[in-house]
């Protein structure tokens, strides 16, 4: 069963609503959301949670006034009329003036649209409840408190303008993770996260978990400092994931990003700024990290490669920057990123390691300063102490200060990439996090700046 | 006031079908729906949220209208929920339905997983409020949304006046004013007989006053944000004491913009004059969360994380922590406060409940689902009530979530206000209008965090220089051991916390009111 309108539904609506309107220029947004939402807390299902939310976004501007707008979730024909008249009065009694509408120099050619999984739609009904006790009872028979989320997300999009934009699509997204405590407070989490249902594989999560929590049992106090570490997916991510807006031209131009240099006065375009074996793209019809291939003023995002083995090879000018300073193509900064791999598994990287740490996942990640790109944070869900190239024990949780500009000029070895779940990461937008590709590092000079017993 | 003919008010457009009357109607379908099904217990949040948003210049305004619906399901000791926008009587009827099938599955998935840890299948039984029938809503004088537009663009504009008046000292930039309101009519109906309507209004005028060059990384910057959240109608801006408050915010930027700004590459610990609304936001990031029941439960354990009041993880053994006994905290939701309301969204009645007397924890946020879980707890020690009444839906297409709505910490009974707190500095800090980047803790530790806002370097009772500096503090300690002096009810301030909570994340906001405070011993940082 599909659990919201198809986008050509969804577009003849846009477009039905759009009737309704006469004044000069009206744009008309639908967002049509289903999210399924399971959570495991204490051992058991807390609460389960399913539905569907239309969200109908109207606004209008008469010829030389301001532009008003208005939002509801009612379909009643007769109230989205009503409520459209209404709007057309009050857009003609308006004072002032708005900015030009930079749909007007809109390009409207779009790649296909790839991130729709007929498989996680379906899933949406009731396979969360199946996947819960094979998640959660190797949890359980080991001993451990255990928590858990199953989530699935479907959304369609559509956007029409007066002006011609006529645009819809349609996504879905699904994530799964699970911690289980230890005695001592430890603890080890696993997830993935994937816009196709039937590529999860919960059996696979709880074994790493079960891993990672047997693992954590009693941590022991570390000194913070400097440290080689090993980060797995789930520490990599949210790292990686806060550089997508570096990349704005317009933050760049203005000295806001770590992209900027303050020498030259310019962006660092064609400069070597991170380890010559990373190269950061995006693309919306990547197979793991792809997107809807248009933004939500309907402006098509096309693929591009932000870091080219190493050296900034491009900056995302939107399109009223673009416009402003006559450059073309435009593009968004990039929501989802994907970061190449390497060679090297988890395992080869400890047993290179004389003392090190390894982190399983990083968590609470948020900026500390957007000029230097400074992330902080803290080590959650296991964090080991590497010895002689094995991992010795568990070590209590730590907070970082790092740039991961600065920490990928000191990359050690790469693993093979992959998307990873996120988990809960308000501070990176709303759930489901846009896709994020990457692979495990191992890095010399993570900054550990204090013991966090609060995790 | 005299209405305008000429531009319309932003209610003429909305449906009349909508009423309280059709809500109630479709709230006893649904329940009814529910019984048929075999639900143990379910209850049902619908309602009808309407909002205006207008900014002066240009003249934009933006109107919206939501309707929604969330249903509970309670079957063999298993929650499940179910939402959706569409208020016809098939619609709720069937997600009613929905509700307790999915609950029963899920019930089962629970009798599976009790066979591999031994314990009971279920949870505790949730506690049950008292039934409640009746209606409440806020005293509204002006329907701010039979209001024409041109009346708002009146009003703004007599604010901004205010600011380009003649005799206004130099650095009086800027000022932002907005008007909005939000209108609410909820119902909410449980299978136990229960069935309360509220009828939520809240607004006023925005207000963000500055001093200093537009663009400038030193302005300085003061908001009042509860000016904007007052419970009542379009009234509340015809005032004739409004202008007043906003002419002292505006001179209180400009003397604050007048001091010399200073770097100042000292560190280390220094007392510090957090003023009523940092006050308020630091208690709100800190202490407040400790205190939620879901975080104390360990519902929240792998989302918005548990609470240092819980060091081990388990519910049952919650630690004695104690506080500053200068510290007296009350939960209040009765008006004015905007989180004002008559029953909480299990249908609890609200009454006002002390968490803290002279520092001791003496009760915390439970809702019907937590209540149990906690109420033995060592922190407590006191029977089961059907619980503080601190569920929260923030839409009625949400699940319910722990939330007090509104703490308030008991000022000084001595008059002391802002200037006589600073006249007791020697050498130190003065906080105003701080913004607090708190990191929440899980489990045992305390929380930590960094201040910035308008931080001011005090020398011999008076503030002598704007600093770029950031202050580093540590909850408990702060809390427990450092505090010097609170001020009395004039330095009173309050502010709006919001923090994130379950998966997927929602923000929940918690107002707080809170007097000044002096404390020993704050870090610096560059």
């Amino acid at each position: 069963m599909v659990p919201v309108l198809s986008s050509q539904d969804a577009l003849k609506l846009a477009q039905e609503i759009l009737g309704f309107s006469s004044v000069e220029m009206v744009s008309v947004t639908i967002d049509h959301t289903a999210i399924g939402m399971s959570r495991i807390a204490r051992n058991r299902v807390r609460m389960q949670d399913d539905g569907d939310e239309m969200i109908i976004g109207v606004t209008t501007r008469a010829a030389g006034r301001a532009e008003v707008s208005l939002t509801l979730d009612q379909l009643d024909p007769k109230t989205l009329r009503r409520a459209v008249h209404y709007l057309d009065r009050l857009a003609m009694e308006q004072a002032g003036t708005s900015a030009p509408l930079s749909a007007l120099i809109h390009d409207r050619r779009y790649l296909p649209n790839t991130v729709w999984s007929n498989q996680t739609g379906d899933a949406m009904a009731d396979a969360r409840a199946r996947v819960l006790a094979p998640l959660v009872t190797p949890m359980l028979d080991a001993g451990f408190q255990t928590s858990a989320y199953v989530g699935t997300y479907a959304h369609t999009f559509a956007h029409v303008t007066t002006q011609g934009i006529s645009v819809a699509g349609e996504e879905t997204d699904a994530e799964i993770g699970v911690t289980g405590w230890t005695s001592g407070h430890g603890a080890g989490w696993a997830g993935q996260a994937a816009r196709d249902w039937g590529v999860l594989t919960p059996d696979a999560i709880a074994e790493h978990a079960v891993t990672m929590a047997r693992r954590a049992t009693n941590p022991v106090a570390v000194e913070p400092g400097r440290r080689v570490v090993i980060l797995d997916r789930g520490a990599v991510a949210p790292l990686i994931q806060r550089m997508g807006s570096s990349f704005d031209a317009a933050a760049t131009f203005a000295g806001a990003t770590p992209l900027y240099n303050p020498t030259t006065r310019a962006p660092r375009l064609g400069e070597p700024i991170i380890d010559s074996r990373v190269t950061l793209s995006s693309d919306p019809n990547d197979r793991e990290g792809g997107f809807l291939p248009f933004n939500r003023d309907g402006f098509p995002l096309r693929p591009a490669t932000w870091i080219d083995r190493g050296t900034l090879a491009t900056l995302a000018y939107d399109v009223d920057f673009a416009a402003s300073v006559g450059y073309t193509p435009a593009n968004d900064w990039p929501r989802a990123l994907r970061m190449t791999g390497g060679p090297t598994s988890v395992d080869e990287m400890i047993a290179s390691c004389r003392d090190g740490l390894y982190v399983n996942r990083l968590a609470f990640v948020e900026s500390a300063d957007a000029g230097t790109g400074m992330l902080t944070g803290v080590t959650s869900g296991g964090c080991y102490l590497i010895r002689q190239g094995r991992i010795e024990k568990a070590v209590k949780n730590l907070r970082f200060l790092v740039s991961p500009w600065f920490l990928l000029t000191q990359l050690e070895a790469i693993g093979p990439s992959g998307r990873a779940a996120l988990g809960y990461s308000p501070s990176a937008g709303t759930w489901p996090i846009p896709p994020i590709v990457v692979p495990a590092l191992m890095v010399r000079d993570f900054n550990f700046v204090s013991l966090a017993d609060n995790i | 006031m005299r209405a305008s003919a000429r531009r319309r008010p932003p209610g003429e457009w909305l449906p009349d079908a909508l009423g309280a009357p059709d809500l109630r109607a479709l709230a006893v379908v649904a329940m009814d729906a529910a019984r048929t099904q075999g639900a143990d217990f379910a209850d049902i949040r619908i309602g009808v949220i309407r909002s205006v948003d207008v900014d002066p210049f240009p003249m934009a305004a933006t109107v919206r209208l939501s309707a929604s619906f969330g249903i509970r399901a309670w079957r063999n000791g298993t929650w499940s929920f179910a939402h959706g926008n569409v208020l016809t009587v098939d619609a709720v009827a069937s997600a009613a339905r929905q509700a307790v099938q999915r609950a029963i599955a899920y019930a089962k998935v629970n009798g599976a997983l009790s066979a591999h840890d031994g314990a009971v299948a279920s949870p505790p039984p949730r506690s049950i409020p008292t039934v409640a029938t009746g209606v409440w809503a806020v005293p509204v004088a002006i329907d701010p949304f039979a209001v024409p537009l041109d009346d708002y663009q009146r009003v703004l504009g007599s604010f901004v006046d205010l600011w380009v008046a003649p005799g206004i000292r130099r650095n009086a930039h800027a000022t932002g004013y907005t008007m909005a309101w939000r209108a609410e009519t909820r119902v909410y109906a449980s299978m136990a007989g229960t069935l309360v309507t509220q009828d939520f209004m809240r607004g006023g005028v925005g207000v963000q006053s500055t001093a200093g060059l537009p663009g400038a990384s030193d302005r300085v910057v003061l908001h009042r944000p509860e000016l904007g959240n007052v419970p009542a109608g379009f009234e509340v801006v015809l005032d004739p004491n409004l202008p007043t408050v906003l002419q002292r915010l505006r001179e209180e930027a400009v003397r604050w913009r007048e001091l010399p700004l200073r770097p100042y590459s000292s560190v280390g610990r220094v007392p510090v004059l957090l003023d009523g609304r940092t006050t308020a936001g630091v208690i709100g990031a800190t202490i407040n969360r400790a205190l939620d029941g879901d975080r104390i439960s360990g519902f929240e354990a792998d989302a918005g994380g548990e609470s240092f009041l819980v060091p081990d993880g388990d519910a049952g053994d919650t630690s004695p922590t104690t506080f500053s006994p200068l510290l007296d905290m009350v939960v209040d939701r009765t008006l004015p406060s905007p989180a004002a309301a008559r029953w909480d969204d299990d249908g609890v009645l609200l009454e006002p409940y002390a968490v803290m007397e002279r520092g001791r924890i003496v009760n915390v946020h439970s809702t019907c689902d937590t209540e149990p879980l906690i109420a033995q707890s060592h922190l407590l020690r006191r029977v089961v009530t059907p619980s503080s009444g601190a569920a929260v839906a923030t839409t009625p297409a949400s699940i319910p979530t722990g939330s007090c709505g509104h703490i308030h910490v008991r000022p000084a009974a001595t008059e002391t206000d802002l200037d006589d707190l600073i006249r007791e500095i020697r050498h130190g800090f003065l906080v105003i209008n701080g913004n607090v980047d708190a990191t929440p803790g899980l489990t045992g530790g305390e929380i930590s965090g960094r201040l910035d806002g308008v931080i001011l370097e005090v020398q011999r009772g008076t503030a002598v220089a704007r600093t770029p500096l950031r202050l580093q503090f540590r909850t408990l300690p702060m809390f427990q051991h450092d505090i010097l002096t609170l001020g009395s009810a004039t330095t009173l301030g309050t502010e709006p916390v919001t923090v994130m909570k379950g998966m997927p994340w929602r923000g929940i906001t918690t107002w707080v009111t809170a007097p000044a405070i002096l404390c020993k011993d704050v870090d610096m940082i560059a």
